[in-house]
């Protein structure tokens, strides 16, 4: 909703609150650096400088960069249209009531199965369609023991993942590398002559882990074991992303985060609505790369993804989603359920092209597999 | 009126070389005036690296280059205690009766400490230009060093206390888009992107900094330049390699482009064996897009 502001900095300062809708980061700092470059420049005689003026001010990233010239002009106009009445904004909000409707029945499916509501003739199928399978999966009760054994192992690979060293020094008891500085220091009671000498080494590595899972049709086999393992590692580790995808792509690190596995699920479940679908690995990653991997790869990034690799998109994308990701990350790590037989081979199309990219391929279907994995990384 | 500045700003630039759009010569208008650091990003080769150093030759001032990479850290980029002549200062005094603490203020002050860039940088009689280049190859601690520098103008050192800047230099910081740049590193800068120049933008560059090419040939080689950034390739030329393509065929008094003469020189804009092989085969069709044709 806009008011018309009398003054041009009431309305710059209008505009900048309606920029930060659009995940601008504008401050009291950056509204004054947009009002004194226009005083500077003059900028209101001349509304192409004006808008420059103001997108050099306030934009931050190449993204508010993109979609700044819209949002102005969108702005102006609004503004012109807000002569004496309020408007609201129309956004286009029809499209997503839309999409939603379409899924809606799907997901209800799943609630009414979570929440206990679970009669066998269910008023509403599951619909299918080309692009995703809703179905419902089955998880039982995740067992107590089990659970603990899971966290055991995943405690010992986090150790792993952790215990990697840094560039980056600390003073050491260690014999290691001499530390001049703290040395002399150290020494300056004896008239510089170097007696007491401190050591520094390297410091333990600051590394994050991206989690991709697989939660398709084909790997639903080995569903539950996965959630035990993604659930175990958030609660376990701080710095894991974690992501399911099977037709697209769900960020579920913060539904995770929670005490006990079976809310998790529940939380995972509300907002996933493809489980058990097709498989798009190739489309999941690309939006993974487009909407994700600016914030969450970094080259301290550990990338582990679980799936089998059957995928129903294009291998060709696949290939190069994979290989953008490989570059920005540390290493990729790919945990294959089917990789475990001896007579298996990568030759499903997708695990092909991803192949190239993968440093390390490890098999991954159960516990026994998890302790080997925990065994024979190297990171 | 006001809005001189910019023009001449813009003539500055034209003058050292530099063909600035508006949005460039805006952004480095306002980070001058404002005395705020600009961020530079954009795909490599299309001239990052070149407005700090225009700026400098413009404002006949020092460029002090801090070149990131992995690992950077604070005794490479602020400062770092001369240990050696720390060790002799000790020995001289071994005679003079003073406390351990008046020794180490007498070795821990100014004397002593060897400036590394950004130490530099704020301690120089003359605002220099301050070039942090591609700062998403240092680690992301390394941002946080550059935070109090960019914002209070100041650096912390343990031992002395706060080194205050004599006179605020010019910061350029450009970055590849390696990894996402702090938001906090971000808010403390004005943003520019730059990308692949426009055809005739690139044609201006390659008139100003070849002068001696052919004017046909200028054409041919920007428009074909835009063609092939178009294609699929491991590593997209940017306008250093333009200028060098540009040159070279100058240097052989070469005056329109064949399919003999790029074959020869394919080597020159595109530097990965894949992207050669590709664009080889696929000459017919890029003469064709630019309108040349090529003599058989």
């Amino acid at each position: 909703m806009i008011k018309r502001q009398t003054t041009l900095s009431g309305n710059i300062v209008a505009f900048c609150r309606n920029l930060r809708k659009y995940d601008f980061f504008i401050g009291p700092n950056e509204e004054k650096d947009s009002l004194v470059a226009i005083e500077l420049l003059q900028a209101y005689q001349e509304p192409g400088m004006m808008e420059l003026c103001l997108q050099t001010t306030l934009c931050k990233t190449a993204k508010q960069l993109k979609v700044f010239p819209k949002l102005y002009k969108r702005y102006w106009k609004e503004l012109d249209k807000a002569v004496d009445s309020k408007l609201e904004e129309k956004e286009d909000k029809s499209n997503t009531t839309a999409q939603q409707g379409k899924q809606a029945p799907s997901i209800q499916v799943i609630k009414n199965w979570l929440y206990g509501n679970k009669s066998e003739d269910e008023t509403e199928m599951a619909a299918y369609s080309d692009l995703a399978v809703t179905g419902r999966s089955s998880f039982p009760g995740f067992e107590d023991r089990e659970m603990k054994e899971v966290f055991q192992l995943v405690q010992k690979l986090v150790k792993k993942i952790a215990n990697r060293r840094s560039r980056r020094f600390s003073t050491t008891h260690k014999k290691a590398q001499i530390d001049l500085k703290k040395t002399i220091r150290k020494n300056i009671l004896r008239n510089g002559e170097l007696i007491e000498i401190l050591h520094k080494a390297k410091k333990k590595e600051d590394l994050r882990v991206v989690l991709l899972c697989d939660v398709s049709k084909s790997m639903e086999l080995y569903s539950r074991f996965l959630i035990q393992f993604m659930f175990a590692f958030q609660n376990l580790f701080p710095k894991i992303q974690a992501f399911v995808f099977s037709t697209s792509l769900y960020h579920i690190s913060e539904e995770l985060n929670h005490y006990s596995i079976d809310q998790s699920l529940q939380k995972v479940l509300d907002k996933v609505d493809t489980w058990s679908g097709g498989t798009k690995i190739g489309s999941a990653f690309q939006s993974f790369n487009d909407d994700y991997a600016h914030k969450y790869l970094t080259s301290k990034t550990l990338v582990i993804v679980l799936s089998d690799g059957w995928d129903t998109g294009e291998a060709e994308l696949m290939g190069t989603e994979m290989k953008k990701i490989h570059r920005k990350a540390m290493k990729v790590i790919w945990l294959n359920p089917l990789a475990g037989s001896s007579d298996w081979k990568p030759e499903v199309v997708g695990m092909k092209a991803a192949i190239p990219y993968v440093d390390a391929l490890l098999p991954f279907y159960n516990i026994d597999s998890l302790k080997s994995v925990v065994k024979d990384l190297k990171i | 009126m006001k809005r001189e500045g910019i023009k001449d700003l813009n003539s500055v630039l034209t003058s050292q070389g530099y063909i600035a759009d508006k949005a460039i010569t805006m952004a480095v208008y306002l980070a001058q005036k404002l005395q705020r650091p600009l961020l530079v990003e954009g795909p490599p080769g299309v001239g990052k690296t070149e407005i700090a150093k225009v700026l400098a030759k413009a404002a006949d001032t020092e460029l002090i280059r801090l070149q990131c990479y992995e690992g950077l850290n604070a005794e490479q980029a602020l400062y770092e205690w001369n240990y050696q002549k720390q060790l002799l200062a000790l020995k001289m005094m071994e005679s003079e009766k003073l406390s351990v603490d008046e020794k180490e203020g007498m070795i821990f002050n100014e004397e002593y400490l060897l400036k590394r860039p950004l130490l530099k940088a704020i301690s120089m009689d003359k605002s220099p230009v301050l070039l942090i280049d591609e700062v998403d190859r240092a680690d992301e601690e390394f941002e946080s060093f550059l935070l109090e520098l960019l914002s209070d103008w100041q650096i912390s050192i343990p031992e002395m206390g706060v080194v205050k800047a004599k006179h605020i230099p010019q910061v350029i910081i450009t970055s590849n888009r390696m990894r996402d740049l702090s938001e906090a590193l971000r808010r403390r800068c004005f943003y520019l992107w730059i990308d692949y120049p426009s055809m005739d933008k690139e044609l201006k560059i390659v008139r100003r900094k070849v002068p001696e090419i052919d004017e046909k040939l200028g054409t041919q080689i920007c428009a074909f330049m835009k063609e092939i950034r178009e294609m699929k390739l491991e590593k997209i030329p940017g306008i250093a390699e333009t200028l060098d393509w540009a040159q070279a065929l100058a240097a052989l008094h070469i005056d329109h482009l064949d399919k003999e003469v790029v074959e020869d020189t394919l080597g020159i804009i595109l530097k990965d064996w894949k992207d050669i092989r590709e664009t080889g085969l696929s000459l017919s069709e890029l003469f064709e897009k630019t309108g040349v044709i090529p003599k058989v």
